[in-house]
């Protein structure tokens, strides 16, 4: 199990990408549950802007925290390890792009999975 | 030498090796290659040595831009056929930018998915002349080094290539002004005969119109003349080079078809950069368009996609520019992506209302048209004071074109988020509408080289298919256009023209 110190580096410094430095000072381990929750409580306001938008998109998960660590663990993810965790997401993000999995939110081009994520604070 | 024009009389006939009409690149180019030869040559310039509204306004010309078939947008810019080109000595480089870059390689090559694709030449070919033309367009050695011409201290980090998408650099000229930058060693030359204020009515051709026998020339408020010689080069502009050809009725039916330009489409979205590690080098690099060129910069990246990308995707040549816009406006997802995204600073400009970064931009897209024979220059009924029919022009776009932005713009918006640079926002409205789209200022293709004289007016060398005696110059003899601007290209064809008049018996 990383320290909150750890998940704040590894997340900002390799997911890179919208969400990486916000992840920072998210709670340790637990339950998926309490880390989705904990998750959605570090997101900034945007976020939720962002995950509003795509909600609104036809075709969005009923559940899109499940499904998004749902997407980890098939990945083989530890989600209760925040080092993991951050280095998680950031692949998911960047496969997601690479294989194409991209929604159109306003505009602009954005990974399923950031966009799941975003919808965890909207 | 300058010819005093007041020395000439009516009906009097000069003679020469070459008679050259038209002294903008091309034209100044090849009268430049052949000065101080034993080739006597004559050079022919409509307008002056400074502008005229007198010589610009026989320029003017109709304009009827369609986009789509049955989606007429007649009234586009009525001006462009006369604005988008000068006329005087030096031509267009009078307002060129100073943009160079060659074509690429696959540019000239055969592609299936694009019709009339193929050039006769092959860049291989073209190479010593592009290293010669450095010289006219005064860009150092060309090197595809991501630190050329910058100072040593700048980070010049510039984004990984990858299957589908690649870094392109476009160096700045200073941009030449040929009229003045090379207007000495050509009036210098004994051999050659400048002639200024000479509009040329029409090219007379033989019986058979197999060869040119002379020039017509009308000298501005002065006497009308003939130029003979052996051989002719029509280097008066895309649009120009067409129009001499119709007026003089030689060239076949190729002549003005196949009318391109590069379609720049100046908000085909826009872009929020969010990763730190890349952002300082495309700053540097990709960013250069404007600020860099001031501050004596001579080089900026593109991202362009690759020959791979075309391929699979059937796509044509494209390339996007990073633009630094300080009141860039960013809907409420894109204002939210910079409120989540990691702090980036040191980036120059910044959004309004978000005073430190993340970063937005905007996306500047120019993109290659497929040769279309709809797309054409033709004459009015109109005539101009010399009565002479003015020149019309029907700049066509296909759905191919339309459909190679939106390929691309996909491609682009899934690189910059797999490298984790940020996110784009694609502006463009469904598949088969066209969004606010312009030219270049680049008048393309209305001779164009085809090795086949039914797919073309011009062969490998420039002459005309069947007139054994005339050559084009510039840029209407292209027969794709990449995304490249085209004056490197047209001075590198023009050396290698000379050259080859040259080597003539």
């Amino acid at each position: 199990m990383s320290t909150r110190r750890e998940f704040l580096v590894a997340s900002a410094a390799v997911l890179g990408g919208v969400l990486g430095a916000s992840l920072v000072g998210c709670g340790g381990g637990g339950d998926v549950t309490r880390v989705q929750a904990d998750v959605a409580a570090l997101l900034p306001e945007g976020a939720a802007t962002v995950g509003k938008a795509w909600k609104k998109l036809d075709g969005d998960d009923d559940d899109p925290g499940t499904a998004l660590f749902d997407d980890l663990a098939a990945a083989g993810v530890d989600v209760t390890d925040n080092a993991a965790l951050g280095a998680g997401l950031r692949r998911l993000i960047l496969d997601d792009f690479a294989q194409r999995r991209t929604a159109e939110v306003k505009g602009w081009v954005l990974s399923v999975s950031e966009c799941r994520l975003c919808a965890l604070a909207a | 030498m300058l010819i005093d024009t007041s020395t000439l009389s009516d009906g009097q006939s000069l003679d020469a090796d070459v008679c050259i009409v038209g002294g903008g690149a091309a034209g100044i180019s090849i009268a430049r290659a052949l000065a101080n030869t034993a080739l006597k040559v004559v050079l022919l310039e409509g307008g002056g040595f400074a502008p005229t509204e007198r010589s610009q306004e026989l320029y003017d010309g109709e304009m009827a831009t369609i986009y789509r078939e049955g989606t007429s947008r007649a009234g586009y810019d009525r001006t462009y056929v006369g604005r988008s080109r000068l006329r005087y000595f030096g031509g267009t480089t009078n307002h060129w930018n100073g943009w160079c870059r060659p074509l690429e390689p696959s540019d000239f090559a055969t592609r299936d998915w694009v019709p009339r694709s193929g050039w006769p030449v092959t860049r291989e070919l073209m190479d010593p002349w592009y290293a010669k033309a450095r010289e006219l367009v005064e860009i150092p050695e060309f090197e595809e080094d991501h630190g050329y011409g910058r100072k040593p201290d700048r980070r010049q980090v510039c984004l990984a290539d990858n299957a589908d998408i690649v870094t392109r650099l476009f160096h700045w000229s200073p941009p030449t002004r040929f009229g003045k930058r090379w207007r000495q060693p050509v009036v210098d030359a004994p051999n050659v005969r400048l002639i200024l204020e000479a509009n040329v009515l029409r090219l007379a051709g033989t019986e058979g119109r197999d060869a040119v026998t002379h020039a017509e020339v009308q000298i501005e408020d002065g006497p009308r003349i003939q130029v003979r010689a052996k051989r002719f080069v029509v280097s008066c502009g895309g649009i120009e080079n067409a129009r001499l050809l119709l007026l003089s009725e030689l060239g076949g039916d190729n002549v003005g078809r196949f009318f391109m330009e590069h379609p720049h489409v100046s908000h085909v979205g826009q872009i929020v950069i969010l990763d730190q590690q890349g952002t300082k080098g495309l700053t540097d690099l990709y960013f250069a368009a404007r600020k860099d060129k001031r501050a004596g910069g001579r080089s900026m990246g593109v991202f362009a996609t690759s020959d791979a990308f075309q391929k699979e995707h059937q796509s044509l040549a494209f390339c996007l520019q990073l633009r630094d816009r300080k009141k860039e406006k960013l809907n409420k997802v894109g204002k939210a992506l910079l409120e989540v995204g990691p702090t980036v600073r040191d980036l120059g400009t910044d959004v309004e209302g978000h005073p430190k970064t993340p970063y937005g931009g905007r996306l500047f897209a120019r993109g290659e048209q497929v040769p279309n024979p709809d797309s054409r220059v033709t004459l009015t009924d109109e005539t101009d004071r010399l009565g002479l029919r003015k020149a019309r022009l029907a700049w066509q776009l296909g759905d191919q074109d339309l459909q190679s932005i939106h390929t691309s713009m996909e491609a682009f918006a899934r690189h910059f988020g797999s490298t984790g640079i940020g996110r784009v926002r694609i502006k463009l409205k469904s598949p088969d509408e066209w969004p606010k789209t312009r030219g270049g200022d680049h008048h393309l293709g209305t001779t164009r080289m085809a090795a086949d004289p039914t797919q073309g007016v011009v062969d490998a060398h420039c002459k005309v298919h069947g007139i054994d005696n005339l050559y084009m110059a510039g840029s209407s003899v292209f027969a794709t256009s990449g995304f490249a601007n085209p004056t490197f290209t047209i001075t590198a064809l023009a050396l290698r023209l000379a050259d080859h008049l040259k080597g003539l018996p």
